[in-house]
């Protein structure tokens, strides 16, 4: 197929049209065969991919929350990063008409088509999708200064940021009025088979806006309003806040992975070294928290065995001192700062009963509006999550209270949030390591280790260089992402340990084999191996016994 | 598109929402000539005067005659009828694919060849004067220079036609139905999310003209109409008067109209996505048979979209709604007595019956991810099956559910397998013994709000009626709830008297509880029933109690160390020995085997007497006793026998099934009493020596048959292997010989 010559980045749309109009002529005439042509993309997704990937024009494409909302016009190509917040249901628009004999496409916009006219009824998709939540303000700036934007010096990378992390109020529930940045995303083609709700994905395509006119008569709908069939979802969404984008092509992210890593790092052992000093001046000089705080950070379910989230290490800090009135405890402030510094996601959560009677923080739908109302615990896999309970005070928790905490357990126990759809409850399988950091061991939140820490000195908070900071990013992402496997040799000394551990003691359980098994591997990422030694191994018995020797202290 | 020559087929197209004949998607309408539209009526009439069914009843013309006498409103006209005419597949598909053209073409049909009634209609019917009157002066109102002044075939007719979807299509998820659909008959699966008052709907408006006195009718498609507001008629029009025009609200034609959003299913959501919804448009006859929210239905309608209008058309940029315009609504409960079974699934349940092995597989199946605990999936899996209950003649009714309770150390998958057991059956409930909702477990009384009224609100138990209730933390429970489960388990009600209400709920259910023992962990230096913690009463109505201990064994912590290691190198569950049913075959086949109502044989009943007789006179032997056999133990021994006939598909109760009753029961009692017996300092091997020595007293012979032997000690609890070293030692010793080939025992006569 002959790409034809049209500026893909200035007039998106009379591409699609030209190749539309190829295809519609290589087809035969007769009008059957449109029914074939709406299967089909007519070549469009491989020109815009070839152009924005290969040639490297994906860089050119503005960002459209870069940009002022009356600067862009329809019709433009921009793209998008976010999470899938919402699916509404198919569209069903005019794909194709008849125009004085020959067949126009309507696809990729919102342009109304002529009355009377021979018609051609297809379907997309529409996705809701929202800014990535608790995403750091680092990682926003990594991926914006690779756009061309006007004000991409004035964030660059190197500008250190001294205020306080990414703290949210609370895990409340986002009033539906929350529109802000959001964008809805159109999706042809079947395009979307792969893509699922909280998935971070980056969408090209061009953007559509209504004109004024319209969006006035939103409010004259009210009256049509009553009927069922009017709950439609695009009227919530006025245009002139959540623009349309119309997806050409796109690709899935991940909410570990940093973009353009310059090659690998040189030496893993020292910036592992110089991670955890840092991470232990972070947590009052406890080398030992640090070292768990690391395998912490490096953690990720990497398969599913039902019920089982494999691969999951959830660490709880016990013996931490509550903040003064009620705000963000010494430590959880000093930790959430480093990991808001170090991963591109997380978010440091106050456990107060007020907030946790308050609202749902697992999802629900909500019929009367036929949309998902979001909650604290709808994010992306990979975020990370501090939760802080030394906020909670005595007091009673009423239902909703009860249901949040039954969410974060699910959460922490099997990486899984229930969203709530009155009829029934949906699984939805997420991958949020979370951090308890409490006074005593925190015996609401079941986390799969437990460090008493021991401040000897005040938990600070990080300061290190920028070249440092991004060293770092770069090893904890690549560690993340590495695989591991452990050699059949291996697999006989650790079985043996296992049993003779259980042997010895009782209380040790399938649930200790697991923990110990994902720290082995995680140790041995740290050191960017990839299979296990008897070397790790033994340093991680080695951990685990200065550990459970720190647990026996604080019982006694 | 071939010119209609029909006048009636013409008309109908102009107006009637017909989608498939509009210009827009002319070319999905059948390209294929072969089929000329004009002999589609008459086809039409042949096939509704024509078809015989399979009694040998003209289905259709008695249905004409019904509606002609004004007894029956809708015509349903079902795809299956058709299957057997002539080039029928052909005919079949035309009519799936251009639904809403065909539902007008029938209606045609059965305008022209409707009966006369055969009996007396009552004549003082608003509609009867109104058809009366036009009938009579057919030539004032028409001076024909306008469509709008002839009357409209739709508001003749009393009847409503609907086209079913042939029964064997398979109603499809939501998420299936796509563009490609539109103009279809589909059948879809969903739950009612939403649902409107019923509203009458216009049909056709009737106005009549303020100067030339003539009626106009205008047909509504739509949801909304624009009136007419200037008379069309050539007297008005020549005058140029401008005739007003009055609407008729009695003289139009209203049709009674529902609304409903269904949502998927949560089983045809593909994990990581949100269900979808979809809006149904429900008419005439068919409203008010989806109940509210919350019901599962099977609707099979036409897809059909609607174009917006007014001011959405613009702002929507011409983006179409759809619906499905329901043709029938059938409920789907999900019920064992209502499961109807797929041919395939039919046949590979009759394959696994075939199977000697079906008991192990389908327990094998429960939770297969769960490591060991064979005995205890035995147990849940007859909990899913049970026994059919009895009705005695004197009102009586003996429980046929069957109720067990699992203790064991925390960390020995109980919840799991509870949880797991809920999710396999078609109905079941999960609540912990201290339920978080105040409802609790059996039911309350709650003032409502809004009316001021007492409304009695079912708890877990009542939920779970005709199915399984897992109950949690069963230890933990209120002492209120606890007095009333005793209720639940035996005569299977709730009873209330509160707030002036008395009344009885069903709790016809199976019950599943799990508990910790009384200190948490089981206490090895205190008698099993001081850690079991449960009053005797509660215990003896468990069918089947079982003790699962977290025992030092080193088989079993190298195998659970394997399975970990195993889970964690490669991401999957070990492979294990054979490949478990999916839980909706698992399902499948306990629905097929809950039909099955097997009786015990009069020749069986003296064998379970005496064990029954031997079990108590155990128990009055040991000075300790642990259980409590009482008639109850009777009635759980014919309940679990009962059970196991049904996985077989047998009327008949086996000694074989009394036998893996028994065995099952004992060894409930060994997971409890094991470490008792190990007390007493009898090893397996001399306690088999004691068995047989005391069975062949019994029978007075010194013959015993080895499969005879093999029987009573697997009873006990004792394997085949035990049996066999017992044998041979004894041999050595000469206590007896053994028949080389059948290893039958023969005592030496001392």
């Amino acid at each position: 197929m002959v790409a034809p010559a049209v500026d893909l980045l200035r007039n998106p749309l009379g591409a699609v049209r030209g190749l539309f109009s190829i295809a519609a002529m290589v087809a035969s005439p007769a009008p059957a065969a449109t029914l074939e042509l709406s299967g089909g993309d007519w070549g469009i997704k491989g020109v815009f991919d070839k152009f924005l990937y290969e040639e490297g024009a994906i860089a050119q494409v503005p960002h459209i929350d870069d940009l002022a909302h009356d600067s862009i016009p329809s019709g433009s190509l921009v793209r998008f990063r976010g999470m899938i917040q919402d699916m509404f249901d198919v569209e069903y628009y005019v794909g194709a008409y008849k125009d004085c004999n020959t067949w126009q496409t309507n696809k990729y916009t919102d342009s109304p088509v002529p009355q009377d006219t021979e018609q051609q009824i297809w379907d997309r998709r529409l996705f809701y999708c929202v800014p990535i939540p608790g995403e750091n303000q680092w990682m926003k700036n990594t991926w914006h200064s690779n756009a061309v934007q006007p004000d991409a010096t004035s964030q660059s990378l190197k500008r250190k940021r001294e205020d306080i992390p990414a703290t949210v109020e609370s895990m409340d529930c986002d009033s539906p009025t929350k529109e802000h940045n959001s964008c809805l995303v159109k999706i042809y083609d079947g395009n979307d088979a792969d893509l699922k709700l909280n998935d971070i994905a980056e969408f090209v395509g061009i953007v559509w806006k209504e004109s004024e006119l319209v969006s006035i008569s939103a409010s004259d709908s009210s009256a049509l309003a009553e009927s069922l069939m009017e709950d439609d979802t695009s009227l919530q969404l006025p245009s002139s806040t959540v623009p349309r984008l119309h997806c050409i092509t796109m690709r899935k992210l991940s909410a570990y992975s940093i973009p353009s890593q310059p090659g690998a790092l040189a030496d893993i052992c020292s910036v592992r070294e110089s991670l955890v000093c840092t991470l232990q001046s972070v947590l009052g000089e406890d080398r030992l928290a640090a070292e768990y705080l690391l395998l912490h950070l490096l953690s990720k379910v990497y398969s599913r065995v039902e019920p089982l989230a494999v691969g999951k290490f959830s660490l709880n800090f016990s013996g931490c001192q509550a903040g003064a009135d009620g705000s963000v405890s010494l430590v959880a402030s000093a930790v959430g700062h480093a990991i808001s510094v170090l991963l591109p996601c997380s978010q440091v959560v106050p456990l107060s009963l007020e907030d946790l009677n308050s609202c749902l923080i697992a999802p629900r739908k909500d019929y009367a509006t036929n949309r998902l109302v979001t909650g604290g615990l709808q994010l992306a896999s990979g975020t990370h999550l501090t939760l802080d309970e030394t906020a909670l005070n005595t007091g009673r928790l009423n239902e909703t209270g009860v249901k949040n905490l039954q969410s974060l357990k699910s959460v922490m126990e099997s990486q899984k949030v229930d969203y709530d759809f009155q009829y029934y409850q949906m699984e939805m399988p997420t991958d949020l390591p979370v951090l308890v950091v409490s006074c005593g061991k925190s015996r609401i939140l079941p986390a799969d280790a437990l460090v008493p820490l021991r401040c000897s000195a005040e938990a600070a908070r990080i300061h290190a260089e920028a070249s440092d900071l991004s060293k770092w990013r770069i090893y904890l992402s690549s560690a993340r992402e590495a695989d591991h496997v452990i050699e059949p040799s291996m697999q006989k000394i650790v079985e043996e340990d296992l049993v003779a551990a259980r042997q010895k003691d009782r209380t040790v359980g399938s649930e200790t084999f697991h923990r110990w098994l994902t720290m082995a591997r995680l140790l041995s990422l740290s050191y960017s191996e990839r299979s296990l030694t008897r070397e790790r191994w033994e340093m991680m018995k080695e951990l685990e016994m200065r550990c459970a020797a720190r647990l026996r202290e604080t019982t006694t | 598109m071939a010119a209609r020559s029909s006048q009636g087929a013409a008309r109908f197209s102009g107006k009637a929402p017909d989608y498939k004949s509009d210009k827009g998607a002319s070319s999905r309408v059948d390209s294929r000539p072969a089929f000329a539209d004009w002999i589609v009526p008459e086809h039409c009439k042949d096939l509704l005067r024509s078809f015989v069914d399979a009694d040998g009843r003209m289905k259709y013309l008695e249905m004409l005659q019904q509606v002609a006498n004004r007894k029956l409103r809708s015509v349903d006209i079902s795809l299956d009828d058709f299957c057997n005419d002539f080039d029928a597949e052909m005919l079949v598909q035309r009519i799936r694919t251009n639904t809403k053209r065909y539902l007008g073409l029938f209606a045609e049909a059965i305008d022209e060849i409707l009966p006369d009634p055969t009996v007396p209609i009552d004549v003082d019917d608003d509609y009867e004067v109104l058809m009366r009157q036009r009938n009579n002066d057919p030539s004032e109102n028409a001076d024909n220079a306008d469509p709008r002044q002839t009357l409209p075939a739709e508001i003749k007719r009393y009847f409503e036609v609907h086209i079913t979807a042939l029964a064997s299509e398979k109603p499809r998820a939501l998420r299936e139905v796509r563009a490609s659909h539109i103009g279809q008959l589909v059948k879809v699966r969903g739950i009612v999310t939403r649902c409107s008052d019923v509203k009458p709907l216009i049909q056709v408006a009737v106005y009549t003209c303020e100067e030339c006195g003539f009626e106009i009718y205008q047909e509504v498609t739509s949801r909304t109409f624009m009136p007419l507001l200037e008379c069309p008629s050539t007297r008005c029009r020549t005058n140029n008067v401008k005739g007003r025009l009055i609407l008729q609200l009695r003289a139009s034609k209203f049709l009674k109209f529902q609304e409903a959003k269904i949502q998927e299913l949560a089983e045809h959501v593909p994990k990581g996505h949100i269900p979808r919804s979809m809006t149904i448009n429900i008419r005439g006859e068919l409203t008010r048979q989806v109940l509210g929210p919350g019901d599962l239905v099977e609707i099979s309608g036409i897809f059909l979209p609607v174009p917006f209008t007014g001011f959405r058309a613009i702002r929507a940029g011409l983006v179409a709604d759809t619906y499905l315009e329901a043709m029938s609504i059938k409920h789907t409960k999900k019920r064992y007595e209502e499961y109807v079974l797929s041919g395939i699934e039919q046949d590979t349940i009759e394959a696994l019956a075939q199977d000697g092995q079906i008991y192990d597989r389908l327990s094998f199946s429960i939770a297969p991810e769960i490591f060991g605990h064979d005995d205890v999936k035995k147990a849940l899996l007859l909990v899913l099956v049970g026994a059919p209950t009895r009705h005695l003649k004197d009102g009586m009714k003996i429980r046929g559910d069957l109720h067990v309770c699992l203790m064991g150390d925390p960390g020995v998958a109980k919840s799991q397998l509870l949880k797991h057991m809920v999710t396999i059956a078609p109905r079941g409930v999960y609540t912990t013994g201290r339920g978080s909702s105040g409802v609790g477990l059996t039911a309350a009384v709650h003032r409502d709000p809004v009316t001021n009224e007492m409304v009695l609100e079912g708890g877990a138990l009542v939920l779970a009626d005709m199915g399984i209730c897992a109950i949690d933390e069963f230890d933990k429970m209120d002492e209120t709830d606890r007095t009333s489960i005793h209720e639940v388990m035996e005569q299977q009600t709730v009873s209330i008297a509160k707030a002036g209400i008395t009344t009885s709920l069903n709790a016809r259910t199976a019950i599943l509880a799990a508990a910790n023992p009384a200190w948490g962990r089981y206490d090895m230096r205190r008698t099993p029933a001081e850690n079991i913690n449960l009053p005797p009463a509660l215990l003896s109505r468990f069918d089947l109690m079982w003790l699962i201990l977290d025992r030092a064994d080193r088989e079993i912590d190298s195998a659970m160390a394997t399975h970990v290691l195993h889970v964690h190198t490669h991401g999957v569950p070990p492979p294990t020995a054979g490949d478990p049913l999916e839980p909706s075959m698992l399902r499948a086949y306990v629905a097929m085997a809950r039909r099955v109502v097997p009786f015990v044989p009069r020749t069986l009943t003296e064998y379970i007497s005496s064990a029954y007789a031997a079990l108590r006179q155990e128990e009055a032997q040991s000075n300790a006793p642990h259980s409590y056999t009482t008639a109850r133990t009777l009635l759980s021994i014919m309940r679990i026998s009962e059970a196991l006939a049904r996985l077989r598909f047998s009327t008949t109760v086996v000694q074989s099934d009394v036998d893996e009753a028994l065995r099952l029961m004992q060894m409930s009692k060994f997971s409890v009493y094991a470490d008792d017996q190990r007390k007493t300092g009898l090893d397996p091997i001399s306690t088999i020596y004691t068995i047989i020595r005391d069975e062949s007293a019994r029978l007075r012979t010194l013959r015993l048959k080895y499969g005879d032997v093999l029987n009573q000690i697997s009873v006990k609890g004792y394997k085949e292997a035990q049996l066999r070293q017992c044998l041979e030692e004894y041999a050595a010793l000469n206590v007896w010989q053994l028949d080389p080939q059948t290893l039958d025992i023969q005592f030496v006569d001392v």
